[in-house]
């Protein structure tokens, strides 16, 4: 008695000799990320046996059982996969002109035995605004923890030509489709790029060895005349995703989204004491800072700094910049750094700004993507 | 429709009998479907089992035969599981038949509303995939001539 307990309805179990036992003869399940799916390998023979024993006359007789010759059969090939769409994994907010941008997707073998995958792009013809050009697939492998490791974990760029790499049931590949961003394309405009994949033949199956000339051509479903008795028969259970495949073909797909956004503009003002200048002597509209110490009384000159980013990728027209001044200051001059094109304006050297009177603005013009304009205002206290 | 049959001839030492005779017993395997017939009415539809996908129950018979002069008595009939295959759980009920259960490899059997399976030194009632064996313990004797026969369900993981 291994185990060494007893299982009774009314007692409490018991642990004897020390020893526990696990329910044994089913394959212990590894957690993982994702739901398994933990189908019974393809072309795997399930054989089943009894024993009777009896006894005639109070003699024990010899048992029959049919373990010469179990019932068995073969477990079917089930095909079966998945193709989602990762939205979360990339960034598929993209600018004008933007190149190699990608969108994710995870392809996972549902079905019973190992198979290989064709991948086909489709830039989809109505519902969205514009094709991304220039298509092409790359692929990561994987490392069995269900997330999204380009690079890290889940290794370096696969190439993709025909047909991917083995896939065992319940494996996963992150398939990247990339491509390019047309520059005509405005803000909020999408472009829908999806993926379908189709089963292949793999190099060799889990339990049916090689699959020699046949590995990357497609698998088709079994009529149940396949001659070769205790082999597995193809089954084709997948559904369908989009309209670009059907259901029980042994494909499946799923669509991206690309959408353009507009570029990321940002403004802000601070102020600095140029010169204390209690003598009188500085010269506010040109001369340089005098010390990190200054400060601000009567006559001294402050430099107001506007910073206008541009952190989005692509370039931001200006329609109208525009900061009038406070009171009690006097304008002593402007300078603007940055600006493409567009038109300055500033009052007169020695201006008083009381009421509002001193108007600095650029009108028109852009700050080009990723870059940085300014305009230092140089005034002294009245 | 391909049966796997096999009779052992049996050793009769011990029973005094005229001629050679034999208890036979054999066991079938049969795939069941589930089908909505025209008045709506779900039926099982049975074919045998060759190939099987994941997901489908198998119905396993085993029928017998008393071809002895004399009453077989003490019968046990004993199933391990294949470790594919899942219990498919309210099968395998037979009139005057007790039906009991192993989790544990068939060291020890028990009816099913008490089995009890330890994991991780807390004991928990055990579900269909806990089920490692199953035994019915037929307490009539079985007569000159009689046959009988019984099936359970298993699902294939």
């Amino acid at each position: 008695m291994g185990c060494g307990y007893t299982i009774m309805t009314t007692r409490i179990l018991k642990k004897l000799g020390g020893v526990a036992c696990l329910a044994m003869a089913f394959a212990a399940y590894i957690p993982s990320a994702h739901a398994q799916n933990n189908y019974t390998n393809a072309g795997t023979s399930v054989s089943n046996t009894f024993t009777l024993t009896y006894s005639v006359g109070g003699t024990t007789q010899p048992q029959i059982d049919n373990t010469g010759d179990p019932t068995s059969f073969t477990v079917d090939r089930l095909v079966d996969l998945t193709v989602s769409y990762q939205s979360n994994s990339d960034d598929d907010s993209v600018a004008p002109g933007a190149q190699d941008e990608e969108v994710v997707f995870l392809l996972r073998n549902d079905g019973n035995d190992n198979f290989a995958y064709s991948l086909t792009t489709v830039n989809e013809a109505s519902g969205d605004d514009f094709d991304t050009s220039n298509l092409e697939i790359r692929y990561y492998i994987d490392d069995g923890d269900g997330s999204y490791e380009p690079g890290a974990d889940d290794g370096s760029a696969q190439s993709y030509a025909a047909a991917t790499d083995d896939l065992a049931p319940d494996a996963i590949l992150w398939v990247e489709i990339i491509g390019d961003i047309p520059a005509s394309q405005g803000d909020t405009e999408t472009s829908d790029i999806s993926l379908v994949a189709d089963t292949l033949f793999p190099t060799a199956w889990l339990e049916e060895g090689s699959t020699g000339a046949n590995a990357g051509t497609e698998v088709t479903a079994d009529d149940g005349t396949n001659t070769v008795e205790g082999s597995a028969e193809n089954v084709l259970n997948d559904g369908s995703g989009t309209s670009n495949e059907a259901a029980n073909a042994g494909d499946y797909s799923d669509t991206a989204t690309f959408t353009v956004s507009s570029p990321d503009l940002a403004a802000d003002k601070t102020v600095q004491v140029i010169a204390t200048n209690a003598d009188g002597l500085f010269d506010c509209e040109n001369d340089a800072l005098v010390s990190a110490n200054e400060y601000s009384i009567p006559g001294s000159c402050l430099e107001y700094t506007i910073t206008v980013t541009n952190s989005g990728s692509a370039d931001a027209t200006i329609s109208l910049l525009s900061d009038t001044l406070p009171d009690d200051l006097t304008f002593q001059g402007a300078t603007f750094t940055g600006f493409t094109g567009g038109t300055p304006a500033q009052p007169v050297v020695g201006t008083d700004c009381d009421a509002g009177a001193c108007v600095v603005s650029q009108t028109g013009g852009s700050v080009t993507a990723g870059n940085v304009a300014t305009i230092e205002i140089r005034v002294e206290v009245n | 429709m391909r049966c796997v049959v096999l009779s052992l001839m049996l050793s009769l030492a011990g029973v005094e009998m005229a001629s050679a005779q034999e208890f036979k017993a054999e066991q079938i395997a049969e795939v069941v479907t589930l089908k909505v017939a025209e008045n709506g009415e779900t039926e099982e539809v049975l074919t045998p089992a060759e190939m099987v996908k994941p997901g489908e129950i198998v119905r396993y018979t085993i029928a017998w035969e008393n071809t002895l002069e004399s009453e077989i008595e003490d019968m046990v009939l004993e199933i391990p599981l294949p470790p594919q295959m899942t219990y498919r759980p309210g099968s395998g009920a037979s009139d005057g038949v007790e039906m009991l259960f192993s989790a544990n490899g068939g060291e020890s059997y028990s009816a099913l509303s008490g089995l009890l399976v330890l994991e991780e030194d807390q004991s928990r009632l055990a579900e269909p995939q806990d089920i490692t064996h199953l035994k019915w313990v037929f307490s009539e004797p079985l007569a000159p001539g009689a046959q009988g026969e019984l099936s359970y369900d298993a699902v294939l993981k």
